[in-house]
Order: structure tokens, then C-alpha cells, then sequence
């Protein structure tokens, strides 16, 4: 008697934890369906109980945040992005796949307020967003030294080194920790509207196209975008966008600087002023050929006189102000005076 | 005075006729001369060094060529590399093109049947400028096709056979992809060029061959397999918007050769293990197939107009050509955006060059991914960059296919090389092309004028004087033509300047200077490298950067963990994240990847500035990129990157930082400098007299440049360190032991031990 009634205890308290443990995923998951994206609110109280309570048989992704916070907002589309692709990769009940075993994955975000200020400086947390992925095994974490080293792999603070925060980058952090694999899918809606930009594009440039034929049919008109392509992509425009580079300095006199020094970097104006000084020159023989030939012959000797004369000042211009920057530039190259001359020997480079 | 015009215009007339009589001879001359000079420009590397292979990624080249050369091509393919990328190792027959090794060693094999027993270090070495000979006459040819000129050809192929950004991948030594590849790049477009002006069928496979030998060389075959159908859709807009009269019959031409260099050349692209289905399903591959549907249904539709009347037809095509269009562009987003195709990291750069800055830093910290600025455009081009204008002007005034190719070529290429420095190596025969076009275009005019000079004013038959020709006036004609070869001699010099001093650092080897200004020579990588053949375990595992991998398993034969086929982002962040982690951090990762010793690179003592702690910056980047706990900003003390006092204590105390400095406080690296003074970063260093505790200084080179650090063992019982010393510190009763979760078990046995322990004390 004693048995049955010790063995329908025990399964008794069993079948409780069991449908705790079940209830606790099912909230969750009720939680969650509420949301249009997935992500569970949590406050001080359902923090304590759906994170360091026991038992919890699921991971939670955790989005740390607090008001006023522009690259929290940011991010945290990109966060439900990943929650709504967890939610339709059904990663949000448990599954077994190639042998391993997954958990439920939830997400969840928790507002800094003075009730949950307590949890942040749990975390020493200096600055929000921060993204944890909570284990189950982190509620049994005891010492200090061992949460450190769970943290070091679990948490991701979040700064401005870290550069643009894609979904797809999150997503691949979340899946690296919980060991799911959910796939990146653009949503429809996306593709609806490039479509539909695209298509606008290309019937916007039929229309140009059939407008300016007579424009755009002349080979002048080529050759002036080519030169225009030539010469801004000459400038550096792109070095110009990466770097975010200046269009001029100050030295330290106060002066200003047009040109940077060093063959690796340049300013903004200087890029321009040069490559259009390069274009510049060809542009000044072309017109030696096209104008110079004329039968009016002192017409003709005045024009070639001009153009020649701009052509050598511009190249003059040129080389002078890339010797001014790059100081071992030298043209005039027969071999130099440390060129070690005489028997092959001497010069073998392997001889000390 | 009848006389003397009559032998002035009798010399003249045996001038000309000689010249046309011995044109083809010296044509051959020049070509050969050409060729000769483009080989002996580049050979600077070895009279002023050795004959060794350069810098990173030869290395790989060449010991992948040794193999091939023992092995054979199929033993080349099967070929899993178990030296590098440890544990996971690569199979290099899959993703290597094999283009160049297989040219080595094509050339090794035929001389050594040859009886010529050449080493196969000295066919590398100098392979590279062979094919730069090759390189200046598919130029010549090139022109050739595009102008009809021979002397723009020549003038062009002189050029490219010393224009300084080429050079800068083609000295003897530097033994990489693109030194066989611009060869194929340059060929290919003369042979599709041949095809479209001949509309020949033949022609159209030979394209598809030479594409085959691109493919197999160098990844940068997108380049082709892109702008051939954007220069097809330009001919198509040419007609829409500039009808001419041969429209219809170019059109055909060009159907019938990019039919055939699609279909052949696609088949041939995907005999490339490491291109394979990519050829089909890549999205760099897209415009091809897109174009090749569009010209058989523009050319369906021809034949159709054939048959019904004009007005239905207009109709008929419209709706086709409409319909065509929106489904391909459906089609290729539909299959971009499910993830069936993909663009690679290094073409979406080319599109979006804020893309890798981005996301993708292991691209943007490869310094040959940098954008370029105008003085690099300057340097690597000289007055190419002057001349192109005119060679657009000549090509853009009567547009031709050939011509209209030549300047799309000039200007797509430009945008590319303004993206990335290293793609001023597509960008260099592109402009040496048009140069070539306009500077013959300038010659040309100056000599007519000359020439028009001596001749007599004809006449025709009834005596009258023909209306004389505009000609620019003879005497500025020859200040004009002085002027202009004097500009390219300046060229060459410059060019052989670029070669001589620039470009020929095999960056292995280093040379300087001491006081007196004698020369000596620096070799401390092989002698670094050479030490670890020679004292270190065969199967060591060597953790180093990226950087050296293919050096280390190059010249000391032994295992890396990754090198500079960076394929694995994760394992090189994994490194990344050992070399920004403390010491005792660090130790755990290595020893988790079995590494039994560390190689550094440091300049500080020997004025090299590319060393690690300058790279280092971007192990954090990249490790940080995958491990969000290694954070940048850790690194900076005071907003600056520095390695002074004012450092922070991350930046100190990194695994890097300690390799580096490790003992460097017992040196004077200047007189009147404080030990320990760094003399790249300009600063005494920060962090001194500290030991190592997890790794030993196993090697360090002469200047200092390598260092290298054994991994020490586990000392005795190390881990167990609680248990030895709570004979002292554990509490007497089990309760007042502070007990954790898991831990109680492990402390209970503990205290059950020290217990006993005491007992016996």
C-alpha cells in the first residue's frame, strides 16, 4: 500500500513538473503568438520567471534595450526580423534533426526601467543594445568566474565597431549559439517593391531613351560621358565615399591645404582638381586635331600655339604637384648612381 | 629646278616604296624587339636580389607547381592538402584555378623531354615575364583588329609591355594568376574581336578556347564573361539609337560569334573543378545567359519579319521583346532572391563598394582591395592617362563594333580599378590599347602634315590644282611630334624606373642600407622559416596570421593553421580572437587547436612597418566579427590605437602584444631613445619586464623581424590546482566551504581528500 501510494507520488510530482515544464513553454509560446513579431516583452517579474527559474527547458534570446535609444530601434527590426524567421522556421518548438536534439527557441526584450535596473547591473552593462542568448545551462551557473566565461560567449554587446547590424548577421549569431539552422529569406513584400522599382526604372528610361534619341544618339555625346566616367572615376570618388575623406585641410599654420601628402591618400578637391587636369590635357589634344588643321594657316598656327602652350602648362601642372606628393617620382630614370655597376658579382644582392 | 623636284619627288617615291616593301619585316622587328624588352624590363628582381619567388600568394603557386610537376594533373586534382588550414585541411584541386601551375608545368615537361634539365623555382621565376612578351603581342593584335592600324598595334604593344601597373604583377618572381592571365584576358578580346568582324564560326570557338585558358587562370574571367554581353546590349542601343546601314549585318556577326563563345565557353568554364556549376547558377554569369536568350529571340524575329507584313511585325516584336525582358529580370531576381544564385563578396564590392567596408572584413583588410586614389592612377599609368582621351576621341568619332568595344572596355574598366587598386591590372591594357590608338592617331597627323610639306600639290588630269587638304601647319606638325615622343620616351623611363626601383622587392627578401650607404640585404624570413624545417617536429602546427601561411608551408614545409586562401572566415577570426585574448585565454585556444608553436612579425626593432602589430588592428576586426567579445574599442587608449603607457590594459596584455614585446625592454634600438623604444610606431612601448607564462621564446631572427614561441605544456597537476592547494585553504568543516550548484560534488570529494591529506601530515 505504502508502494502504490509512494510510486503515485512520485509520478504525481513528476506529471506536476511535467505540465510546469509544459506550461512554461506554452506560455511562452502564447506570449509570443500575441506579438505580430515574435518578440516576447518581458518585465522584472517574467524575467525571473521564464530566465533564472527552473525548470526551463528552452533557449531565450534576450534583446536588451532602454528608451531614447536610436541604434536599439535600429537594430531591433533586424532582431524581430531573425524572430519572425525563427517563427516561421518553426524553431519555436522543440524538434529533433540529424540526431541532435533542439530546443524551443524564444525571443524576448527587456526595457531598462528602475524595476528591471537591476538586471542590467548584473550584467555591468555600460550601454544597451546588448543580445544574450540565455541557455538552460545558465541557471546553473554558480561562480562569478564561470558566468564571466558564459557571458564571454553568450552575450554580444553591441557597439559601433561591430558596423552595420544586418538581420542576416544577427541571424547567424543566433543560430551559431543555439545551434539551429534557420535560412535567411528575403521577405515578399521586398521583392515586390525592387520589382516594381525596377520595372519604374526601366519604362522611366525607355521613355528617356525615346525622348533624347537624337541626343543621345550622337557619338559626341558618348564620348563626353565617356570622359566624365573617365575622369570621376580618375578622382578617387570611390577612395573619396570610403574613407569619408575632406575636400581640403587646414596645416598647422592655418593655411589651407589642397593637397594631401603621400602617394596612398589624397583630399577631396585634390582628386577632382587633378583628374580633371588629366582629362584636361587629353581634352587640349584632341583640340590640337580637331581645330588645328585649317587653310587659313596663321589661324591655324595661333590655335596650335594656344592649345600647345595650355597642354604643356597643364602637364607642367601635373608633374609638379605629384613630385610635391610623391617624392621618390622620378621620370628621368638611367640607372641611378647606387646601381652598383662592374662584374655581375657585385651586385648579386645575396652578397653582404 | 624641274630637276631638283623631279629627284626630290623620285626620292620620295623610292622612300615610300621601300617602306612599303620592307613594312612587314621591320613590323616583325619591332614586335620582337618589343617582346624582348618587356621580358628584360622585369627581370630587376633577380640581377638586384636572386631568383626566388615573391611575396604571399606566389608561394602557394609554386609549391602547388612542384607538386604538379612530381604528380602529375590528376595527382594535382586529387591533391588533399592536410598541411594547411589544420584540422580541417583543404583540397586544393577543388578550389584552385590551375591555369598558371599547369603552363609551368607544361613548359617544365617540354624542356626536360627537351633535354634541358631547368629547375622548376627558375620556369616560375620566370614565367611571368614571358607571358608579359605574349601580353604586348595579343595587344599588338588587338589593336590591330579594333583600328586596322599596325602602327597603333605597335605603338600599343610597346606600352603594355612597360606599363607600371602590369609590371607591378609580372616582375620575374612574382609568380601569381595574373601573370598569365592578362596574357588570356588581352587574347581572348582579340580573338571575339576577330570573331565579330569575321562573323566566323571558327573564330567564335577559338574566343571560346582562349576564354577556357582565362577560366582556368584567374578568377577575374567575370570580368569577360560580363562585359562581352554589355558591349552586345550597347550595339543593340547603338541601332536603336544611331541606325547605320550594317547594323543588321553586325548584329549577325555578332550573333553567330557570341552564340558559339557562349555555348563552347560555358561547357569549357565548367571543366574548372573550382568554377564547375558556378558557370550556370552564379549571378556574375547571369548577363551571359540573359543575352544569349535575347539574341536568339531578336534573331527569331528577324527571320519572322521576313515572312508577314510590317505593321504586324512592329507589333509581333514589341510584345516579344518586352515580354523577353521583364521575364529575364523576373527570373534573375526570382532566383537571387530563394538564394539559387549568389553573388560573391568580392563582385557585390564592385557593384556597391561600401559593401565590404561593411560586412565583409576580411576583404576590405586585404590592401590590394583598397580604393585607389589618382596618384595611383598616376603612377601605375604615367601619360597613358593623357593619351586615353584622344584614343576614345578617334574611336567614338566613326563608331565601329570594334571600337565601340575598345572604348566600353576603357571606360568599365576604369569604374572597376577606381574600386580596387588591384583592378588597375585590367584597367592597364585597356589604356595602354587607347593610348596606343591615340598617340598613332597624333603621329599621324603631325607626319601627314610633314609629308604634305614635300609633296607638290597634285593635279589632275586637266591641270587644274586639286582643293588641297586641311593639313596642321608642318613646323608646329614637328614641334607637335617631338613633343609627343618625347613624352613617351619620359614614359619609359618612368616605366623602367617603376620596374627597377618599385616593383622589384621579392618583400622576402629586404634590402637597406647602413650608415657608410652600403647595402645589405635582410633575410630574416628564410631565415625564420628555415629554422622551423630544420629544429621543429615534422607534423608541428605553426599559428601565425593569415599572411604567412603559404610562406611557412612554402619554405618550412609544415602545418598552418590558415593562409592566405581565406576561405574559412571562422578559423582565421579564431586566430584572430588567440592573438587579441589574453595570454592564458590565448593558451586555452591553442591548445584546443593543438598549436605547438606561435610566429610573429615585428618590425619595431628593424624599421619594417608591415608587421603584426600594425596588421593587428584587423585580427581584432576580424575576430570580433565572428566573437562579439573581442571589441575594438578595447584596443584604443585615449581614442588612438597606440602601444605607448596610455594604452589600455586589453591592448597590453594580448597575446600579440606580449609576443612582440616580449624581452624587447633589454634593448637599445637608438642611442639616444630609452630601451624598449619602437622604432616603426615611434614610441617606448608600454607594458615592460613582464615573463611568460604559457609560452616559451623558442626563435628569434637577427633583426628581430620573426619570432617565434613554443606552446609550453601543461605543468604537472596544472588545472588541478585547487586540490594541492586546499591542503591550506579549505575549511576544516565541509559546511563552511562556499559551495556552488555543480561544484558541490567536486568539493565534497575535495574535502574528503584534504582531509585525509591532513590526516597523514
Amino acid at each position: 500500500m505504502m508502494k502504490v501510494v509512494l510510486v503515485l507520488g512520485i509520478l504525481a510530482i513528476l506529471g506536476l513538473a511535467q505540465t510546469q515544464v509544459k506550461s512554461k513553454v506554452a506560455e511562452l509560446r502564447q506570449l509570443a503568438d500575441q506579438e505580430p513579431s515574435g518578440v516576447i516583452s518581458l518585465n522584472a517579474k517574467t524575467y525571473k520567471y521564464f530566465v533564472t527559474d527552473t525548470p526551463r527547458p528552452y533557449d531565450l534570446v534576450i534583446f536588451f534595450t532602454a528608451d531614447n535609444c536610436k541604434l536599439c530601434e535600429q537594430i531591433y527590426i533586424e532582431y524581430s526580423t531573425v524572430a519572425k524567421l525563427y517563427r516561421d522556421g518553426g524553431a519555436f518548438y522543440s524538434s529533433r534533426k540529424d540526431g541532435r536534439r533542439h530546443r524551443a527557441v524564444f525571443f524576448a526584450k527587456l526595457q531598462f526601467t528602475e524595476a528591471t535596473r537591476d538586471i542590467f547591473q548584473k550584467f555591468h552593462f555600460n550601454s544597451v543594445p546588448n543580445i544574450l542568448v540565455s541557455l538552460p545551462k545558465m541557471t546553473s551557473i554558480g561562480s562569478e568566474e564561470n558566468m564571466q566565461a558564459y557571458l564571454k560567449q553568450y552575450l554580444w554587446i553591441m557597439s559601433v565597431s561591430d558596423g552595420v547590424i544586418t538581420s542576416s548577421k544577427l541571424l547567424d549569431h543566433v543560430n551559431k549559439k543555439t545551434g539551429r539552422n534557420v535560412e535567411y529569406k528575403e521577405p515578399i513584400i521586398n521583392i515586390f517593391i525592387t520589382l516594381g522599382i525596377l520595372g519604374a526604372v526601366g519604362f522611366g528610361g525607355y521613355l528617356l531613351l525615346t525622348a533624347l534619341k537624337s541626343i543621345l544618339g550622337n557619338p559626341r555625346v558618348w564620348l563626353l560621358g565617356a570622359l566624365i566616367t573617365y575622369s570621376l572615376c580618375m578622382a578617387g570618388i570611390v577612395f573619396n565615399i570610403l574613407h569619408g575623406v575632406p575636400f581640403t585641410s587646414v596645416d598647422r599654420n592655418g593655411n589651407v591645404e589642397w593637397f594631401a601628402k603621400g602617394a596612398r591618400t589624397q583630399l577631396g578637391a585634390e582628386g577632382y582638381i587633378m583628374s580633371f587636369s588629366i582629362t584636361l590635357a587629353g581634352a587640349l589634344l584632341i583640340g590640337i586635331l580637331k581645330y588645328g588643321p585649317s587653310e587659313d594657316r596663321s589661324k591655324a598656327r595661333l590655335l596650335f600655339a594656344v592649345f600647345g602652350i595650355a597642354f604643356m602648362l597643364v602637364l607642367f601642372h601635373i608633374e609638379s604637384v605629384y613630385r610635391e606628393k610623391v617624392h621618390h617620382y622620378n621620370p628621368s630614370f638611367w640607372p641611378p648612381a647606387h646601381y652598383i655597376r662592374g662584374p655581375l658579382m657585385n651586385d648579386q644582392g645575396n652578397s653582404l | 629646278m624641274a630637276d631638283q623636284t623631279g629627284t626630290k619627288q623620285s626620292v620620295g617615291v623610292f622612300l615610300q616604296g621601300a617602306a612599303e616593301k620592307w613594312a612587314p619585316a621591320f613590323r616583325m622587328t619591332i614586335l620582337l624587339m618589343i617582346s624582348i624588352l618587356a621580358v628584360i624590363v622585369r627581370v630587376f628582381s633577380v640581377i638586384r636580389f636572386e631568383s626566388v619567388i615573391h611575396e604571399f600568394d606566389p608561394w602557394f603557386n609554386y609549391r602547388t607547381s612542384k607538386y604538379l610537376a612530381k604528380e602529375g594533373l590528376y595527382g594535382l586534382w586529387n591533391w588533399f592538402d592536410s598541411e594547411s588550414w589544420y584540422p580541417l585541411g583543404r583540397s586544393v584541386g577543388g578550389t584552385v584555378y590551375p591555369g598558371l601551375m599547369t603552363t609551368a608545368g607544361i613548359i617544365y615537361w617540354g624542356l626536360h623531354a627537351l633535354s634541358i634539365p631547368v629547375d622548376i623555382r627558375n620556369v616560375c621565376v620566370f614565367l611571368a615575364p614571358i607571358f608579359a612578351a605574349f601580353t604586348a603581342i595579343a595587344a599588338f593584335l588587338l589593336t590591330k583588329e579594333i583600328t586596322r592600324r599596325s602602327e597603333a598595334g605597335l605603338i600599343a604593344a610597346f606600352f603594355v609591355a612597360i606599363v607600371p601597373s602590369y609590371m607591378s604583377r609580372s616582375v620575374a618572381g612574382s609568380y601569381d594568376n595574373e601573370a598569365v592571365a592578362i596574357f588570356a584576358l588581352v587574347f581572348t578580346f582579340y580573338v571575339f574581336m576577330k570573331a565579330v568582324n569575321t562573323g566566323s564560326l571558327l573564330w567564335g570557338n577559338f574566343a571560346a578556347l582562349a576564354l577556357f585558358y582565362m577560366v582556368s587562370a584567374w578568377g577575374g574571367y567575370a570580368f569577360i564573361v560580363n562585359i562581352i554581353p554589355i558591349f552586345i546590349v550597347a550595339m543593340f542601343f547603338k541601332k536603336f539609337l544611331r541606325p547605320a546601314d550594317d547594323d543588321d549585318l553586325v548584329l549577325r556577326r555578332i550573333y553567330v560569334a557570341y552564340s558559339a563563345f557562349y555555348v563552347i565557353g560555358t561547357f569549357y568554364a565548367m571543366q574548372i573543378p573550382f568554377v564547375g556549376f558556378q558557370a550556370i547558377h552564379s549571378s556574375e554569369h547571369m548577363a551571359s545567359h540573359g543575352v544569349f536568350i535575347f539574341l536568339q529571340v531578336y534573331m527569331f524575329i528577324s527571320w519572322v519579319r521576313s515572312f508577314i507584313t510590317k505593321s504586324a511585325f512592329r507589333m509581333l516584336s514589341r510584345l516579344f521583346i518586352l515580354t523577353l525582358v521583364s521575364l529575364l529580370v523576373l527570373g534573375f531576381l526570382f532566383l537571387t532572391f530563394t538564394g539559387k544564385t549568389q553573388w560573391s563578396g568580392r563582385s557585390l564590392t564592385l557593384l556597391d563598394p561600401t559593401y565590404a567596408k561593411k560586412y565583409i572584413p576580411i576583404i576590405a583588410s586585404v590592401s590590394e582591395h583598397q580604393a585607389t586614389t589618382w596618384s595611383s592612377f598616376f603612377f601605375d599609368l604615367h601619360y597613358l592617362i593623357i593619351f586615353t582621351p584622344v584614343g576614345l576621341y578617334y574611336c567614338l568619332r566613326k563608331p565601329t563594333a570594334a571600337k565601340l568595344f575598345a572604348s566600353l572596355y576603357v571606360v568599365l574598366s576604369v569604374y572597376f580599378a577606381s574600386v580596387m587598386v588591384r583592378l588597375l591590372l585590367v584597367l592597364a591594357p585597356a589604356v595602354s590599347v587607347m593610348a596606343g590608338i591615340g598617340v598613332s592617331y597624333l603621329f599621324r597627323k603631325f607626319t601627314q602634315a610633314i609629308r604634305s610639306s614635300f609633296e607638290k600639290p597634285a593635279k589632275d588630269k586637266q591641270g587644274r590644282q586639286t582643293t588641297q587638304k586641311k593639313r596642321i601647319p608642318p613646323e608646329l606638325a614637328a614641334i607637335g611630334l617631338i613633343f609627343v615622343v618625347y613624352m613617351c620616351s619620359t614614359y619609359a623611363f618612368h616605366a623602367t624606373n617603376a620596374g627597377a626601383e618599385s616593383y622589384s622587392h621579392p618583400s622576402i627578401i629586404l634590402a637597406s642600407r647602413d650608415r657608410n650607404g652600403n647595402r645589405f640585404i635582410i633575410d630574416d624570413f628564410r631565415e625564420s622559416y628555415y629554422w622551423l624545417r630544420q629544429n621543429t617536429a615534422q607534423d608541428a602546427k605553426i599559428m601565425s596570421w593569415w599572411d604567412y601561411g603559404y610562406q611557412i608551408t612554402g619554405m618550412s614545409n609544415r602545418t598552418v593553421l590558415v593562409d592566405n586562401n581565406t576561405w574559412n572566415n571562422t578559423h582565421i577570426a579564431t586566430v584572430g580572437m588567440a592573438m587579441s585574448s589574453s595570454e592564458e585565454d590565448a593558451y586555452e585556444i591553442c591548445e584546443k587547436l593543438d598549436v605547438d608553436y606561435v610566429l610573429v612579425i615585428f618590425g619595431g626593432f628593424s624599421y619594417y612597418s608591415g608587421d603584426d602589430i600594425n596588421k593587428f588592428l584587423w585580427m581584432v576586426r576580424i575576430g570580433g566579427g565572428v566573437f562579439p567579445h573581442i571589441k575594438e574599442e578595447d584596443y584604443y587608449g585615449r581614442g588612438q590605437y597606440r602601444i605607448d603607457q596610455h594604452a589600455t590594459p586589453t591592448m597590453l596584455n594580448c597575446l600579440m602584444y606580449k609576443l612582440c614585446y616580449y624581452r624587447f625592454d633589454e634593448v637599445k634600438t637608438d642611442y639616444w631613445k630609452p630601451p624598449g623604444y619602437d622604432t616603426v610606431r615611434g614610441t617606448e612601448i608600454g607594458h615592460k619586464g613582464f615573463k611568460l607564462k604559457r609560452f616559451e621564446e623558442a626563435f628569434t631572427s637577427e633583426r628581430w623581424i620573426v619570432r617565434i614561441y613554443k606552446v609550453k605544456p601543461r605543468e604537472n597537476r596544472d588545472g588541478l590546482s585547487i586540490r594541492s592547494r586546499s591542503v591550506v585553504s579549505m575549511p576544516e568543516k565541509l559546511s563552511e566551504a562556499t559551495l556552488g550548484g555543480p561544484t558541490f560534488k567536486y568539493h565534497k570529494y575535495a574535502h574528503k581528500l584534504t582531509a585525509k591529506r591532513r590526516r597523514a601530515l
